[in-house]
């Protein structure tokens, strides 16, 4: 993943991001550090940032001459939270139509509709959502008129114009009853058109001589598709149910496509085929209701059951708006552990894992690794209670503040000095 | 006379024997509400959701009225933008009643980690609230604001046995509710799985068993 010129850009025209770490050492010494590679977690480890770099991780670190240190006494390092599924950037006000570009239900477009073009990196909520440690996002609309919502994006939450990583990083489609119901009101019309949608994309552009040409898919979506359709970028299928995720398998033998499943409440019921199949899922550690037919089936603790039958797997809180309180993420990773998962799977299922499916290069603390992305918490970071103190994307150390801590200060009852334009 | 179900449910909060539970998200409407609270000499328990409570927690105090309050919802409309996740802790500070809310059916089944985590923005910003005060948000505030605070709401000789074990602190959230006593009936118990089950479950596929 290239970051041409980001360097000159957050410079030039950042307000929001503090101080770029360019030619900086850093130190951060004798805390707890989660590496989710190789090293596990440590205890009174240290680790060294140089411009950006880890040069130096483990337990018997000296500090480097003329490095800033930070004492992480009590402070857990980690690298940095990755929401694998949201709407961030995309909407400020979900009720005020004219800030919300997350569905076009009047819309003829589908797959070719660009998240990107609808992502604000200036919108408050990114900086909410980063201090609380959500360093990273995939980011796509909601589909309204067409099963398909449009190519979806992969973000930092720096909140800097060349925040989008990657414009072009997978398709979304809807499937189970809300598929059926944009499809016309069966699953089988939902899977009719998905499957027509993959042949015109699948065979696209020697489908496409005449203007009307392609069974689902007019030309700009079957060219938007295309690559899903061949296998080379992830296809997010939105479903729950049980045997909808046993018709997504057969689907991805039949095209090759390499799928993820968003939802995935049934998983622990057909955890051997989907393991089998290696079919990546996403789904939300409390969601334990049967809020609809899709989910009868919902059980607290799904991902333990789908981390022992050895099932690759993110978390997302679906259960919580996807666009302005992502950053209960480490909350709800922390409800999974209190349901039987083990902390380390918990934890690398809000950071590697989805990383590591998008191609960001940002889930592990690694002694080489570049752009370096860590966030240093005053706590376990799946507790409640604990919150980021130091946060680092792509070696640039980010600002702590947001629209939320201003408010927060201008009317802190803790201060008592008059503020010329505070509310009354 | 013919009967008017209406009026006499407002004469009922006129007369104080109905306590008035209000939604109201904006400052300037708490206020302009609090007013007319005056004017016609009624009383407002409790402004739920309350987003801007914060910016007038000393109002809240003086009339006596509660807020319910998210720990971090907001931006769902415009007048829920201003939220902050220190406004629990802040009205408890401004000496107003404060409680924890949620109309999720998820949030809901969690209310101590909401409280938790308020209570920890709290203290981060400089306030010095301890865990017994915070868990109030929960307990007895609901409690008063419901005006049965008399029976539940906190744990007193004469009061009813309404009570929770935890498995750890339940700021922690790891802790989990290891048995519920309501009105001195055990209710729930996850060791000898003892929970509810619902007349729906049965049939579908989940844990059926209530011990599953």
């Amino acid at each position: 993943m290239t970051r041409l010129s980001k360097f000159l850009i957050s410079a030039a025209v950042s307000l929001t991001v503090a101080t770029p770490a360019i030619a900086e050492t850093l130190f951060i010494k004798d805390a707890t550090i989660v590496t989710n590679a190789r090293l596990g977690k440590m205890d009174r480890a240290s680790l060294v940032v140089r411009d950006g770099r880890i040069t130096q991780i483990g337990q018997d670190i000296k500090a480097p001459a003329g490095a800033r240190t930070i004492d992480g006494t009590g402070q857990w390092v980690t690298p940095g939270l990755f929401a694998p599924l949201t709407s961030l950037g995309l909407v400020e006000i979900g009720a005020e139509d004219s800030t919300n570009d997350t569905s076009a239900k009047d819309a003829s477009t589908s797959v070719s509709d660009v998240t990107a073009d609808g992502f604000n990196p200036k919108s408050p909520i990114i900086g909410n959502t980063r201090v609380s440690g959500v360093t990273h996002a995939a980011i796509v609309g909601r589909p309204s008129h067409n099963i398909f919502s449009g190519t979806g994006l992969v973000a930092d939450m720096s909140g800097s114009f060349d925040s989008v990583l990657d414009a072009d990083s997978f398709v979304y489609v809807q499937l189970g009853s809300r598929g059926a119901r944009i499809a016309g009101g069966s699953r089988p019309a939902a899977m009719s058109q998905l499957r027509a949608a993959l042949n015109d994309a699948a065979a696209y552009p020697a489908r496409y001589k005449g203007p009307e040409d392609g069974d689902a898919l007019p030309r700009r979506d079957a060219s938007a598709l295309s690559p899903a359709a061949r296998g080379a970028k992830p296809i997010i299928v939105g479903a729950d149910r049980a045997s909808d995720l046993l018709s997504i398998i057969e689907l991805k033998k039949e095209y090759g496509i390499d799928v993820i499943v968003a939802g995935a409440a049934e998983a622990w019921m057909v955890a051997e085929d989907i393991a089998k199949a290696d079919l990546k899922l996403i789904i939300d550690p409390v969601a334990n209701l049967p809020g609809s037919f899709d989910t009868v089936g919902s059980r607290i603790d799904n991902a333990k059951l789908l981390s022992d039958a050895g099932i690759d797997f993110a978390l997302m809180s679906f259960s919580e708006s996807t666009s302005h309180n992502v950053r209960v993420l480490n909350q709800h990773a922390g409800n999974a552990v209190a349901n039987g998962l083990d902390w380390d799977s918990a934890f690398a299922a809000v950071s590697s894992v989805p990383a590591d499916w998008f191609g960001v290069n940002t889930g592990k603390l690694i002694k080489g690794q570049t752009d370096t992305t860590l966030v240093i918490w005053d706590g376990d970071p799946l507790q409640v209670t604990s919150a980021p103190t130091f946060i680092m994307i792509d070696g640039e150390e980010q600002s702590l503040n947001s629209r939320q801590r201003e408010l927060r200060d201008r009317y802190n009852p803790t201060r008592d000095e008059t503020r010329a334009h505070k509310y009354r | 006379m013919k009967r008017d179900l209406r009026m006499e449910t407002l004469a009922g909060v006129l007369s104080g024997e109905i306590l008035v539970q209000m939604h109201c998200y904006r400052a300037d409407e708490m206020v302009q509400l609090l007013d007319v609270a005056k004017e016609f000499d009624y009383k407002i328990t409790t402004f739920h959701h309350a987003i801007e409570a914060y910016k007038i927690g000393d109002i809240l105090a003086e009339n006596d009225t509660c807020a319910a309050m998210w720990a971090d919802w907001y931006g769902f409309k415009m007048e829920a933008y201003d939220t902050i996740q220190e406004n629990v802790p802040f009205v408890h500070a401004q000496g107003a009643c404060a409680m924890i809310h949620s109309d999720s059916d998820m949030g809901i089944q969690r209310l101590n980690q909401e409280v938790a985590k308020t209570w920890a923005n709290g203290n981060r910003a400089g306030l010095d609230i301890s865990e017994a005060e915070a868990w109030q948000w929960l307990t007895l505030n609901p409690a008063k604001a419901l005006g049965i605070d008399e029976e539940t709401g906190s744990v007193e000789a004469g009061k009813r046995a309404d009570l929770v074990l935890w498995s750890e602190n339940p700021f922690s959230t790891y802790a989990v509710a290891d048995q519920v006593w309501i009105d001195g009936a055990l209710m729930l118990d996850r060791a000898a799985g003892l929970k509810p089950r619902s007349d729906f479950k049965l049939g579908h596929p989940g844990p059926q068993m209530s011990s599953e």
